[in-house]
């Protein structure tokens, strides 16, 4: 109790206020930017926090990820265009609301869920940080590889009408994250003697050439096509969303947020898993499926409250046992080293009053999100109305630069380009594009996963079935994909029964 | 219905021929020393493999679906949709614009690339407002030096 006293006498001051107000702000900007992610934001931030003190520096630095984090939905909302990986499954309802002409309904409620579910993320780890730790250090290959198997059957969620289109962008997906240095053997893979190659194609830049060159490609089409500029508003006015009217969802936000902190407190798995899964889970439990994919408020809640969830629960392993869950934390890790904060058991003892004043700065962050969001998201709620020939050309400029900026080099704009005409071809052909955003995600956790759990097994593939956990997901897994199957088999026997029935 | 059929053929042998092309260059491109069941080779395979089973399908269904189609009332080939050719067209200046700016941007750095692009898109949009001109390049030179100065970027 004296502890987390002085740490809130440690947390709040001018210094920490500012610090949280300028790093909310960056942050949503930095997340709202195409292929500018909270990662690179936190890169360059860093060595500006080396003469802070550490508290406002380490909440500058968490605040540039919560608000990065939640800043990727707004361009997904309003231009189709995710800024960052997390909000890719934001996409698939967010965007059609804003065509629909609810912008500022699905701005609303991205923000406030994303608001919910950081708040729920950073009581659980004030609250229970090291007992969810120790359930988490249970984890080996072996259930991280369910989990991904587990991810994988989101596919039957996400793939639209066409299962079969589902499964062969997934597969893509999966394939074009083989491409460069296998870690387990240092193969180098399909780099066609492309130096570049050998590091792997940057998520970033797949995300901003799918979501992003390839809505200039087709806008582009539409208006040479004869489309009048002025129809090409996304939107006119539209009603915001209460904190009453999101409440409506709470269930699916308590779910949701449930899933961004167990996924964000396992290491490795990332934001972006959680969204796809939240967002199976809450279609999943809908009474009505079908408006999924189709400008669903519930499935921006579902995706926003997972991935914003995870930001606090991926400090859970960091502070607890010194493992970073992703790149964004593996730099917050660096930040914290240098501030004379070693992560590990021993941390809650020795520096007691600053984690627990960083940890309660973790809601006021999320208050504080909200708070600036409110006001921008008015701002950016405008952005609708622009004439898409003027935002048609910046989109294309950020894209640029979000491509250069992932590694500094013009061969990534070219591979940006490549994945917009992929992503071009795939909106002709109506193939979805958000499985193979899936793919690419979970690649990497599923081969890496396998290979080491097969080798920890000798061989023995019992082994996946045999460890209470890993079991648990495969039973879940069978669970998502025979569900759905079973449901859609009983609604065309009842419909086939009610047609029965008229016709008689 | 028949133009949705046939509308999947043809990305269905595109996406078929991409994956066994990759495939067989696999050995070549993934060159393993690895004698263990599973090596660097085995999850492209998969991957692979999928994508070609789940193609062929994707393609043999709407085949049949043709066929009965064709059995049933013996439809004529569709006139090609008006437009369906031009759209090739349409995209292809997008996308050559797309790939100058970023050929030239080596030349003449990121920002006049960039200006070139989001002006040339107006262009190809077909814009004939001045003020649009200037707002997109206005918007564009002041975010290239918010990023090189405030975030720091290091663009050229």
């Amino acid at each position: 109790m004296e502890t987390i006293l002085s740490a809130v006498g440690m947390l709040f001051s001018l210094s920490n206020l500012i610090a949280v107000l300028l790093g909310v702000f960056l942050g949503i900007v930095v997340g709202a930017i195409p292929g500018l992610t909270p990662a690179i934001a936190l890169v360059l931030c860093t060595p500006l926090t080396y003469r802070m003190e550490t508290v406002p520096a380490i909440l500058l630095l968490l605040s540039l990820y919560c608000a990065g984090t939640y800043g990727g939905s707004i361009t997904a909302i309003l231009i189709r265009t995710p800024g960052t990986p997390a909000a890719a499954c934001t996409v698939m309802d967010g965007y059609p609301m804003a065509q629909k002409g609810q912008a500022s309904k699905a701005l609303d409620a991205a923000l406030l869920a994303s608001t919910l579910g950081g708040i729920f993320s950073a009581l659980l780890l004030l609250i229970c940080a090291p007992q969810i730790a120790k359930l988490t250090i249970q984890f080996s290959s072996v259930e991280y590889f369910m989990v991904a198997i587990f991810g994988l059957s989101v596919i039957v969620s996400v793939s639209g009408d066409n299962l079969l289109k589902g499964f062969i962008a997934a597969a893509f997906g999966l394939f074009v994250s083989t491409v460069g240095m296998d870690t387990q053997s240092a193969t180098i893979r399909y780099t066609f003697d492309i130096v570049r190659l050998r590091s792997g194609i940057s998520m970033v830049v797949v995300l901003v050439g799918l979501f992003g060159i390839s809505e200039i490609l087709i806008k582009g089409e539409d208006i040479l096509g004869g489309q009048l500029l002025d129809k090409i508003h996304l939107n006119k006015k539209s009603k915001g969303m209460s904190l009453l009217e999101i409440l409506r969802y709470k269930k699916t936000l308590l779910i949701s947020s449930l899933i961004g902190t167990g996924i964000g407190a396992l290491p490795g798995t990332g934001a972006a898993l959680s969204s796809f899964l939240s967002y199976d889970a809450a279609k999943k439990r809908s009474k009505h499926p079908e408006t999924f994919g189709k400008g669903e408020v519930e499935g921006v809640v579902a995706s926003e409250a997972a991935n914003n969830a995870v930001t606090g629960a991926t400090l859970i392993p960091l502070l607890t046992l010194g493992v970073p869950g992703d790149s964004n934390v593996a730099i917050l890790l660096g930040a914290l080293i240098i501030h004379n904060l070693t992560p590990g058991p021993q941390l809650f003892e020795t520096q007691g009053p600053i984690i627990y004043a960083i940890m309660l700065g973790m809601i006021i962050i999320n208050f504080i999100m909200l708070l600036e969001g409110k006001l921008l998201v008015r701002l950016f709620a405008k952005v609708s109305d622009i004439p898409y020939p003027i935002l048609g050309g910046l989109i294309a400029f950020f894209c640029f630069v979000g491509c250069y900026a992932s590694s500094n080099s013009y061969f990534d704009i070219y591979v940006g380009l490549l994945f917009g005409m992929v992503g071009y071809l795939f909106r002709k052909w109506n193939f979805p594009v958000v499985p193979m955003m899936l793919g690419m995600v979970l690649g990497n956790i599923l081969e890496q996963n396998f290979r080491r759990a097969v080798v920890m097994a000798k061989g023995d593939y019992s082994i996946f079935f045999t460890r209470p956990i890993s079991l648990v997901f495969f039973l879940l897994t069978v669970f998502s994909i025979v569900f759905p199957l079973y449901k859609s088999l009983k609604a065309s026997k009842d419909a086939k029964g009610v047609t029965e029935t008229t016709d008689n | 219905m028949k133009e949705k059929i046939e509308k999947n053929i043809i990305p269905g042998l595109v996406f078929l021929g991409i994956a066994v092309f990759f495939w067989v260059v696999t050995p070549e491109q993934v060159a393993t020393t690895e004698t263990s069941r599973f090596t660097a080779q085995t999850f492209p395979y998969v991957a692979l493999a999928v994508a070609i089973l789940c193609s062929a399908a994707l393609v043999l269904t709407n085949v049949i679906q043709i066929l009965i189609a064709w059995k049933k009332d013996q439809p004529k080939a569709d006139s090609e949709p008006s437009g369906s050719k031009a759209y090739l067209l349409r995209v292809f200046i997008v996308l050559l614009l797309l790939i100058l700016s970023a050929a030239l941007g080596r030349q003449i750095g990121l920002l006049l690339a960039g200006l070139l692009l989001a002006n040339g898109i107006q262009v190809i949009y077909r814009v004939r407002k001045p003020s649009y001109y200037l707002v997109v390049s206005a918007i564009v030179v002041a975010s290239y030096f918010m990023f090189k100065l405030l975030f720091g970027l290091n663009l050229p």
